[in-house]
């Protein structure tokens, strides 16, 4: 069974790296009694394949999640629900068929909410990234709104680009959260993944 | 709490080392709490999150109503700064209470490297490090087996918990909490405190010496029960904790730990754990199989590694394997081996260790050296474990020997290095030419621990115990061999803490405020800082780390740990004529005096078993 998950790493749990995070949702799913599928090979460990990693510090409020489970099963988001620490939740999953493509490839941009630490006076940032891969900014009071293209998982960070517009602050200082992730795929795929926000069309789970 | 720690957690490497909020992690409801009980670990989060002892004891507390245990570790040296930038203090982590407003703080003393860290984690919680500068709670209370020779904090630690601590915990949050809702004050509650058996105030005892200025023992000043460790007689019947909290910062192996027997009675002759931890007792095996299951369920692990100082002995291993075994899904590891060819089938049959490779403690190179230290191990059980795992197509192999132990001359290096090309050379034979082994060498150094026979050895000087190491690792070179030796420095240190006495505390303080932390760890160990300490503190450091003689009132024997000083002596002696002492559990009693103690009918385990 191939689920995409739409959950939130919010809070305390925004602290945990990466590859430990990896390794929390191994545990969450023995704990709920949902097997993984193993990958292949010499070492094999359960599949699971994340949009795009986020960064330690960065809260998540729609983030994929694609797993494959060895059973068809009931309940999944209750199940995984009961059993995650507080900050992990589960909001939404969308059974998808095997031809679907992977959540890797449905990435084409990301939407960052950047707390600035004051307002500043304009919007003009010399960054010759945030030139390529910004598309879009929007300051309302100290708050910043970034949409950035992703372009074979390679993008600009947000905190780079919050930077280069708050002269005079390193970038942890900034509470950044990941409203969400974007696709341009439109209506060329079905189902459409629960969170996921379309770029082209206003159509479905609009963000911005 | 949360928002300050929010603006200062993304600057500190790990950052999830600080905010608890794990699976299985115990939150009550505030408003209930009537204790607060810090479980307080003195090394980083990574180290002291998997360690089992307080996983239990963890349990223990929180089962009891209105008691919440929280954990802290040592926070990293980034994690320092900012808290003192921002002046907060080292809280637990459950709730985020500042330590400075818990009723208990507890520390383990795993290793005398961790000492500074005890000192900096209550300064950092706004706390003297000095116990008498602490007029109020919390009371600083220490266990573990560094408890057991407690001197070197005896002026930083309000009462040392002396052996196991699954019952005696009870017997304390009882007494404190029933102090506080009388409104006792610190004093009084430590007065109390004394009264409980194992136990040991240290303000309550007085170091006497003689015009020499030569140790002579310790006066107690009022009627307190014997200062003797406490032990669980119905070990049997123990219960396993039924949930374990799981890091958030991934420990290298993520597995449960189930304690199948406690103790062991082989008797090597520089093993403190080996004395402290007498009699040994075992788990029966249904229950062992029950528990492990609901363990597992709860934790959510696909790993159960069954531990105990020397896991083969277990009266039913095989068995107790093949059960866990047989559940889907689950691997077992046995983390202490012996050295013989039983021990590696059962390794084979566990296949978890595969992946990490096969590891044996000979601990050292000649017989003569091992019948010495009474390692019961000949080079026949040693040849036979290595071409069983060969054959059952092992190509990694981690050897363990120690340096500098009493009597060791060149002759023994030899033997070790020689002991590791014939290893080689049967892997040659047994797997061919092409394929390749790996050998990885662990050579520590001999420390002379309080309560072994070996106590009263001295301590290798550094000019020596380099030369040794020295002879090893020109003779075995990367990349087929990976040695690895200690510092000298390091175990100098070590030596000075495991037996110092009161007066080390000053030692200790000193190289604290010079700024010495997280010792254990090399890039953070300050040897010359250490060195000034020692000296303004006006200890003899030479004599501190010689032979002590027979005659000589120890730092620690006002501490009874069952075992008889007189067997340490006959074993010292024992082992200067080469002569075996065997296990106590396949033969007969050797008189250690702890059975006697205990009032326990020691454990018989029969027969040596024999796989298949
Ligand atoms: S086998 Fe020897 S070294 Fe190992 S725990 Fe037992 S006494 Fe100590
Ligand atoms: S008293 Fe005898 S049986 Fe008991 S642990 Fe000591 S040697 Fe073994």
């Amino acid at each position: 069974m191939r689920l995409i998950l739409c959950y939130e790493k919010i809070g305390p749990m925004a602290f945990v790296a990466h590859l430990d995070f990896q390794q929390l949702w191994w545990r969450i799913f023995r704990l709920a009694g949902l097997s993984l599928e193993q990958t292949q090979g010499y070492n094999p460990r359960p599949k699971l394949r994340f949009a795009l990693p986020l960064a330690t510090g960065f809260q998540g409020e729609n983030e994929l999640l694609e797993v494959f489970l060895q059973e068809e099963n009931e309940g999944v988001v209750e199940r995984l629900n009961e059993v995650a620490p507080k900050g992990l939740s589960v909001l939404a999953s969308t059974i998808v068929p095997s031809t679907f493509p992977k959540v890797t490839a449905l990435v084409d941009a990301l939407a960052y909410q950047v707390q600035l630490p004051y307002v500043p006076d304009n919007l003009q940032c010399n960054l010759k990234e945030a030139e390529e891969y910004l598309l879009s900014a929007e300051l309302r009071g100290n708050e910043l709104s970034l949409l950035l293209r992703v372009d074979n998982q390679k993008t600009v960070r947000p905190d780079v680009v919050a930077s280069a517009c708050c002269p005079g602050y390193d970038a942890p200082s900034f509470p950044i959260t990941r409203k969400g992730i974007f696709s341009n795929k439109n209506e060329k795929i079905s189902p459409w993944p629960a969170g996921l926000f379309c770029l082209t069309s206003k159509k479905k789970n609009t963000l911005c | 709490m949360w928002d300050k720690l929010n603006s200062l957690l993304p600057y500190v490497e790990k950052p999830a080392r600080y905010i608890g909020n794990e699976i299985n992690s115990v939150v009550k409801d505030q408003g209930e709490v009537e204790l607060r009980f810090a479980l307080a670990f003195p090394d980083v989060y990574e180290i002291g999150s998997s360690y089992m002892g307080f996983q239990i004891l963890y349990e223990i507390i929180n089962d009891i109503p209105g008691a919440q245990a929280e954990r802290v570790f040592a926070p990293w040296p980034d994690m320092e700064t900012k808290l003192r930038e921002h002046d907060l203090a080292l809280y637990g982590l459950e709730t985020k209470t500042g330590l400075h407003a818990f009723d208990i703080i507890g520390f383990t003393l795993q290793y005398e490297l961790g000492y500074t860290n005890i000192l900096n984690m209550l300064d950092l919680a706004g706390l003297s490090p000095y116990a008498h500068e602490r007029t109020d709670f919390p009371l600083v209370l220490a266990g573990g087996p560094g408890a057991m020779n407690p001197e070197p904090l005896a002026d930083f630690i309000d009462a040392f918990v002396l052996g196991e601590g699954e019952e005696i915990v009870l017997e304390i949050i009882d007494t404190v909490r029933e102090a506080r809702k009388q409104g006792k004050d610190k004093g009084e509650t430590l007065a109390k405190l004394a009264l409980i058996p194992g136990i040991y105030v240290p303000k309550f005892y007085s170091p006497v010496y003689d015009p020499q200025g030569v140790y002579k023992g310790l006066e107690p000043m009022g009627d307190f029960p014997p200062l003797r460790k406490r032990i669980i007689r119905a070990f049997a019947g123990l219960p396993l904790p039924r949930k374990l909290v799981v890091p958030l910062v991934q420990p290298v192996h993520d597995r449960v730990s189930i304690e199948i027997c406690r103790g062991c009675a082989r008797g090597c002759r520089f093993c403190q754990a080996g004395m402290l931890y007498r009699p040994v007792r075992e788990r029966p095996r249904a229950k062992l199989v029950e528990q492990g299951e609901l363990l597992l369920r709860n934790t959510g692990s696909g790993e159960i590694s069954l531990s105990s100082l020397s896991s083969a002995d277990y009266s039913e291993i095989q068995a107790l394997v093949e059960t866990l075994m047989a559940r889907d899904g689950t691997s077992v590891s046995l983390p202490s081996l012996r050295v013989d060819s039983y021990s590696v089938e059962l390794a084979r049959l566990t296949k978890a260790v595969r992946k990490t490779g096969l590891t044996l403690a000979p601990e050292a190179g000649s017989q003569r050296l091992r019948d010495v230290i009474n390692k019961n191990v000949s080079e026949e059980d040693i040849f036979s474990a290595a071409r069983k795992a060969f054959e059952s197509g092992w190509d990694s192999l981690k050897l363990y020997f120690m340096l500098g132990l009493p009597t060791e001359t060149d002759e023994d290096i030899v033997g070790i290095i020689h002991m590791v090309r014939s290893l080689e050379r049967m892997y040659r034979e047994i797997r061919g030419r092409k394929s390749r082994l790996k050998i990885s060498v662990g050579v520590s150094t001999f420390i002379p621990k309080a309560h072994t026979p070996f106590q009263w050895a001295a301590f290798l000087e550094r000019r020596e115990v380099e030369r040794r190491q020295r002879l090893i690792l020109d003779s075995m070179r990367p990349p087929m061999y990976k040695v690895h030796t200690s510092n000298w420095e390091e175990s100098k240190l070590e030596v000075l803490l495991a037996r110092g006495d009161r007066k080390v505390g000053r030692a200790i303080f000193l190289a604290w405020q010079k700024g010495c932390r997280f010792d254990a760890w090399s890039e953070h160990f300050r040897p010359q800082l250490w060195h000034e300490a020692f000296a303004e503190a006006d200890i003899d450091v030479s004599s501190a780390l010689g032979e002590i003689p027979l005659t000589a009132v120890l730092p620690w024997d006002h501490i009874d740990i069952g075992v008889s000083k007189d067997f340490l002596q006959q074993e010292l002696a024992k082992a200067k004529e080469l002569q075996e002492t065997k296990d106590c559990t396949f033969t007969d009693c050797s008189n250690c005096g702890v059975c006697g103690d205990f009032s326990m009918t020691p454990l018989q385990r029969g027969g040596k078993p024999k796989c298949d």
